[in-house]
């Protein structure tokens, strides 16, 4: 067998030029396909990064009203009770969860001052023990809340640094009374992300996404919120799971815990499915390039074919090393291997070079156009044994008609 | 003391179809070659010497009569049969030697031999063997192109006898040859003969006959015995009449 791969390959190395056209319609197919797959892989890898994060499993669970989160501020909320201590509990308690946090919140700060100084943009949370883990906070100077805030109604405050930044610039906040609603809190500490769930920034795009989800963060004991806010309002949850692939499931089973406290029916406590969503618009993109896959696939027919046609001169040209061959004792089914394995050895070197062609072309599409691309290695090995596949199909008629040539009248052959 | 028998051929008759019609092209063969013989046939162009030698050498099947080879009646032979017998039992040297341009000499006596699957390292020992004996052993990664005729006659003959067969078959072997490379193949035959290889072959050329120590002429179709051979040669081998 390795005999016959040498053969083979010495036979096809002594008409370069002709085996690099007869491999030219495979190789054109598999580069085609390989970079649309690894524009795909590259898309969808992208959508997954930028919907659920790097390390980050978080499921949010928000009261909505048909098909709009609810904003709280527009008053009190009817049909729908606080979320007791006992859903909070059976919540965390389920398969796969991690941790879960119930918190009240809003995405306008312009109720939040230093001396004077208006925090801009941003967002305030009304938070509970759990919630500096279940997001990957970490307080980093200061302290966090603990058990007497939340008993004696302590009025403080945790500041992100893009908070700290704008309300206290250049000075140190910690111990500084800042406003919210009128009412002085005290900042006891400063939080940042921790740095495995820093998402990864790669261009503008990414560091302005970051920096409008860092900037400003609020948080005070949710224990405060009615001081705020004036009503107790349903709060909504961030639910961690363990690994991406349980979100979806852990965000339902939350969503049907939450949705007990829910009378009303135009409420609903809906998971925000971000895999589920990631998948869907990976999807999208997959529907769109399937179609350019089988236009790739009708080239790789038609390299298939011309290998076929190439195959064919090949044997007629060698017809008297057939004879010879025969003549000198090689059965038929000798020949027949001799012309399959350098029809599937062309189509697999075909298949190698279109694989590499392919990677440069993908690499090129992603500079010109932006798009991501993912290498997948299955998606090569695939490749690769297909064009092999290809060869020894449409060898097979050329390398039948070789092993049935009569000795003599090849022999006789001029 | 009688030798062994290696071919026998009874009564046998070829033809070919030609359109509608049949041409019989050998007519009442009647053959009977002995382990160590040496026979020539010699007869005019078109008279169907090439199609006795493809019948002894079972590259093709009689249309009627009996071929026993080797004690074996190969009639009812199957392809893979054939195939295996002339890989072990039958060697073959052409007028235009039929080496392949892209292997070197080594490599192409080592054709039979992966034939008969022999394991690589062996294969090249026993044709570096072979090559040796036919004084080649300095053109060994020489290519076809790189010989001249007698040197790619000599290798021809190396890859014939590579796996010792019974019977060496020979048709015009010198005929692509200048007189003294001719010389020198002849030699070579005579010597394997002394060695005990049973050759047949065929020639136009009256002097190389002489060189075998039996001689037949093929006429019409017809062979016949050692005695009418002692006619006068046809010499003239260049009008080729081949229909293709
Ligand atoms: N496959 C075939 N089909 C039809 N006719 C054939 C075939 N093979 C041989 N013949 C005919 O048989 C006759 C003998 O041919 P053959 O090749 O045996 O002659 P030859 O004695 O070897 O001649 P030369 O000395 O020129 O080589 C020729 O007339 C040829 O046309
Ligand atoms: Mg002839």
């Amino acid at each position: 067998m390795k005999e016959n791969f040498l053969e083979a390959l010495q036979e096809i190395l002594s008409h370069k030029m002709r085996s690099f056209l007869t491999m030219l319609g495979v190789i054109i197919g598999i580069a085609s396909i390989i970079s649309i797959v690894s524009t795909i892989k590259g898309t969808n890898d992208r959508i997954m990064q930028d919907l659920v994060g790097k390390g980050n499993n978080n499921v949010t669970i928000a009261l909505y009203r048909g098909n709009t989160p609810v904003d709280f501020e527009e008053g009190s909320i009817s049909g729908v009770s606080l979320v007791s201590s006992g859903q909070m509990e059976r919540i965390r308690e389920l398969d796969h969860v991690e941790d879960a946090t119930f918190f009240n919140h809003r995405e306008s700060v312009y109720n939040v001052s230093a001396g004077g100084v208006l925090l801009d943009s941003g967002a305030i949370y009304g938070i509970d023990d759990h919630f500096l883990n279940t997001c990957g906070y970490a307080v980093y100077r200061g302290r966090r809340f603990v058990e007497a805030d939340r008993i004696n109604h302590n009025k403080v405050a945790l500041l992100d640094s893009a908070a700290s930044d704008v309300l206290f610039p250049g000075r140190d906040p910690l111990g500084k009374t800042i406003e919210i609603s009128g009412e002085p809190f005290i900042v006891v500490g400063l939080i940042q992300k921790e740095s495995e769930y820093q998402p990864a920034i790669e261009n503008l795009t990414d560091y302005e996404t970051y920096m409008e989800q860092s900037y400003g963060m609020v948080l005070i004991p949710s224990a405060d919120w009615g001081i705020t806010y004036l009503f107790d309002e349903p709060q909504n949850a961030y639910v961690r799971a363990d690994t991406t692939e349980n979100m979806s499931a852990v965000g339902k089973a939350a969503q049907k815990i939450l949705q007990e406290s829910v009378s009303s029916s135009d409420l609903s406590y809906v998971a925000e499915d971000l895999v589920e969503e990631a998948k869907e618009q990976q999807q999208l993109t997959a529907s769109t390039n399937r179609l350019l896959i089988w236009v790739a696939g009708i080239s790789l027919l038609v390299g298939g074919i011309g290998v076929m046609n190439i195959m064919l001169v090949s044997v007629t040209e060698r017809t008297r090393e057939i004879g010879l061959r025969r003549s000198l004792g090689a059965r038929k089914r000798r020949i027949l291997l001799q012309f399959l394995t350098e029809s599937a050895v062309l189509t697999s070197l075909g298949g190698i070079f279109g694989v590499l062609m392919g990677l440069i072309m993908a690499q090129v599409i992603s500079k010109l156009s932006g798009v991501e691309v993912g290498i997948s290695l299955p998606a090569i090995a695939i490749a690769v044994v297909f064009s092999m596949v290809i060869g020894i199909v449409f060898g097979l008629l050329p390398s039948i008609k070789a092993a049935n040539l009569n000795p003599i009248d090849a022999l006789r052959r001029e | 003391m009688e030798a062994k028998q290696i071919l026998l051929m009874k009564d046998v008759y070829k033809d070919f179809p030609q359109g509608d019609l049949t041409v019989n092209v050998l007519k009442h063969i009647n053959l009977n070659v002995s382990e160590g013989d040496y026979v020539a046939i010699t007869g005019p162009s078109g008279s169907g010497k090439t199609t006795l030698m493809n019948l002894m050498g079972c590259l093709d099947t009689v249309t009627s009569g009996k071929m026993i080879f080797d004690g074996e009646d190969v009639s009812t032979y199957t392809d893979n049969q054939l195939s295996d017998l002339r890989l072990k039992k039958i060697g073959f040297v052409f007028q235009t030697f039929e080496l392949l341009g892209q292997k070197t000499a080594l490599k192409n006596v080592c054709m039979p031999l992966s034939f008969a699957d022999i394991p690589k390292k062996e294969q090249i020992e026993r044709a570096e063997e072979a090559l040796e004996k036919v004084g080649l052993s300095d053109r060994m990664d020489f290519r076809p192109n790189q010989l001249s005729g007698g040197q790619k006659q000599r290798v021809a003959i190396a890859r014939a006898m590579i796996l010792k067969p019974r019977i060496l078959l020979a048709d015009e072997p010198t005929g692509a040859l200048d007189s003294a490379s001719g010389a020198q193949v002849m030699d070579l035959f005579s010597k394997l003969n002394e060695e005990g290889t049973t050759i047949i072959m065929i020639t136009h050329d009256r002097d190389v006959a002489s060189r075998a120590k039996r001689r037949a002429l093929m006429k019409d179709g017809i062979l016949s015995s050692e005695d009418t051979a002692l006619v006068p040669l046809h010499r003239s081998g260049e009008g080729d009449e081949h229909e293709s």
